[in-house]
């Protein structure tokens, strides 16, 4: 059930990805597969053959993909669960990029060849299209911050998580005043069509914050209900989580799509060509160009500069998370599979890197199956591993180290309060344990 | 209008803007009165630095081509409020210095003159 959830959970990332860059070979902005090309070649046989065969390679790459899911889903699998689902994931967004940056490659030989390549450094500015620095005002992301502010009321429990997607709305503010580069979307020389395309752009942007930022409170209130009822708290935030990427997807699809029909005729004569200074149709690397932020070249995502060392840092970081993917998945099978040590010394019981004093344990309690509404608050949270801080009506905040897949387990209160949950990976161990807390 | 931003050129960029601005005014293209991009707008547009630009403006007004204040920011100055610095006379006289020795005559050189003004008054 775990391992079909986990897969279900990423397995659309490849209908998405082939959406994202087969949308790339529809012409907008006069951008097709990251190259820039005339009005003329959009009829060119050349380019439409390279056009099929990049979608022929994407579709390959896509089915190809998805059928590696099913050896992971085999019981043999199991043991490597985790690093085979991050391996894939890494798969599943670098590959379908290969046949784009060759059928790119491809593209730009091709537009060397038909003579249509502009190679100037320069900037252009279309000073009657300059679009106003008008932006949302921050009010109006204040009402998702005190929403995410309102289950503390009724579930003291979890307040830090509560105060800090609270903090995460007061951050969308700042993301969306200043991840977003306020540059003219300038395509050729047509100055209504650039300060439509600006607006276009804008518009979208600042919704998809906003929207962000309420899903974000509906996320809090439907998490405070896990306690009470848990199948709404659940449904409500799965709910959320698929209509906050949904919208996403189609915020992006409608810019694309307006990006494409009003661009249709430009680039009969005069066009913007940016080409040299994308490499591979992806990293924006401009080093006349001052600014670290920029925008996409279609969609109405951002990007940094790699030119400089604020944009190198991020993509760094960015492409460092990506590739430690594989020994994240590594270090979660060792962690899920090692073994859990309870052990009572002299004076003190010592589990993981808990230590209970034995003259502190004011009652021991043996629970054969777990809370059900046992919420994790911070730590590991897997199949075979429960290690951190968690909460439930039963016990409330408590220490937790156990496998949930073995019972029984020792609820242990101490005279100052604290309390903890543990178990090892034997049941007749842990019942030891018991007996031996019991006696003494 | 149109500003271009040669990266690759030996002028420098300030001077860049500030040449086409002017060019800009004289063929029509900005009119007195009509407001400049703000200072930030441009950096944020061309990708040149703020103060690259603050530059630019600083010496358009100082030349009178640009008055400039809190409220309205930058504007196309009314032609009487230009006047023609030290600077300008030096350039014209080495320009006309330059068309006397490829071996035009003065009639030749007027006509050119009034040809690039005419073009100026976007007749």
């Amino acid at each position: 059930m775990m391992k079909t959830a986990l897969w279900l959970s990423v397995f659309w990332v490849v209908p998405l990805m082939y959406w994202m860059l087969a949308n790339e070979t529809k012409f907008k902005k006069n951008l097709v597969l990251g190259v820039t090309l005339p009005q003329a070649a959009r009829q060119d046989e050349a380019v439409q053959r390279e056009i099929r065969s990049f979608l022929r390679s994407l579709r390959v790459v896509c089915i190809a993909l998805l059928l590696l899911i099913v050896p992971c889903l085999l019981p043999a699998a199991d043991r490597y669960m985790m690093t085979l689902w991050c391996l894939w994931l890494l798969a599943a967004i670098v590959a379908p990029y290969a046949p784009y940056v060759i059928c790119r490659r491809r593209l730009l030989e091709l537009k060397d060849r038909r003579g249509w390549t502009q190679t100037r450094r320069t900037a252009m500015v279309n000073t009657a299209a300059l679009s106003p620095s008008r932006w949302l005002p921050p009010w109006l992301f204040l009402p998702s911050v005190l929403l995410c502010l309102v289950p503390i009321l009724y579930d003291r429990a979890m307040t830090v998580m509560y105060a800090a997607m609270a903090v995460l709305c007061l951050l969308f503010w700042f993301g969306y005043r200043y991840l977003y580069r306020n540059k003219a979307e300038m395509v050729d020389g047509n100055t209504e069509l650039t300060k439509v395309l600006s607006q276009i752009r804008k518009r979208n942007w600042g919704s998809m914050w906003l929207i962000t930022a309420y899903a974000m409170a509906a996320l809090c209130l439907g998490m405070s209900l896990w306690t009470r009822i848990p199948w709404l708290g659940l449904s409500l935030t799965v709910l959320i989580t698929i209509a906050l990427c949904v919208a996403a997807v189609c915020t992006e699809m409608r810019t694309r799509r307006l990006q494409e029909k009003l661009t249709r005729d430009s680039g009969a004569d005069w066009y913007v060509d940016e080409d040299n200074r994308w490499i591979g149709g992806v990293l924006y690397y401009n080093p006349d160009d001052s600014r670290t932020m920029v925008n996409s070249r279609i969609g109405l995502n951002s990007t940094v500069n790699v030119a400089h060392t604020p944009g190198k840092l991020v993509m760094g970081f960015t492409l460092l998370i990506l590739l430690a993917l594989p020994f994240f998945g590594l270090w979660m099978d060792r962690m899920s599979t090692q073994d859990i040590n309870v052990t009572i010394g002299a004076e003190q019981l010592e589990a993981g890197s808990y230590t209970v004093p034995l003259d502190r344990i004011a009652e021991v309690e043996l629970l054969e199956t777990l809370p059900s509404d046992l919420r994790r608050v911070v730590g590991t949270s897997v199949n075979t591993l429960i290690k951190g801080d968690f909460s439930s009506n039963q016990t409330g905040r408590v220490k937790a180290l156990l496998d949930p897949t073995v019972g029984p387990y020792l609820l242990i209160r101490t005279t100052d309060g604290a309390c903890y949950l543990l178990g090892t990976r034997d049941a007749a161990a842990t019942a030891a344990l018991y007996a031996r807390l019991a006696g003494e | 209008m149109f500003l271009t931003v040669d990266f690759s050129s030996s002028v420098p960029l300030y001077l860049q803007l500030r040449n086409q601005i002017v060019v800009g005014i004289a063929e029509g293209k900005l009119v007195p009165g009509e407001r400049l991009p703000t200072i930030r707008a441009l950096a944020e547009e061309s990708g040149i630095n703020m103060m690259t630009v603050s530059k630019a403006y600083q010496i358009l007004r100082q030349e009178g081509y640009i008055v400039t204040d809190r409220r309205n920011g930058a504007t196309v100055a009314a032609k009487n409020e230009v006047c023609v610095g030290p600077d300008t006379l030096r350039e014209l006289r080495l320009r006309l210095s330059e068309l006397r020795l490829s071996g035009m005559s003065k009639v030749d050189i007027l006509a050119l003159c009034e040809k690039l003004y005419e073009e100026g008054d976007g007749k």
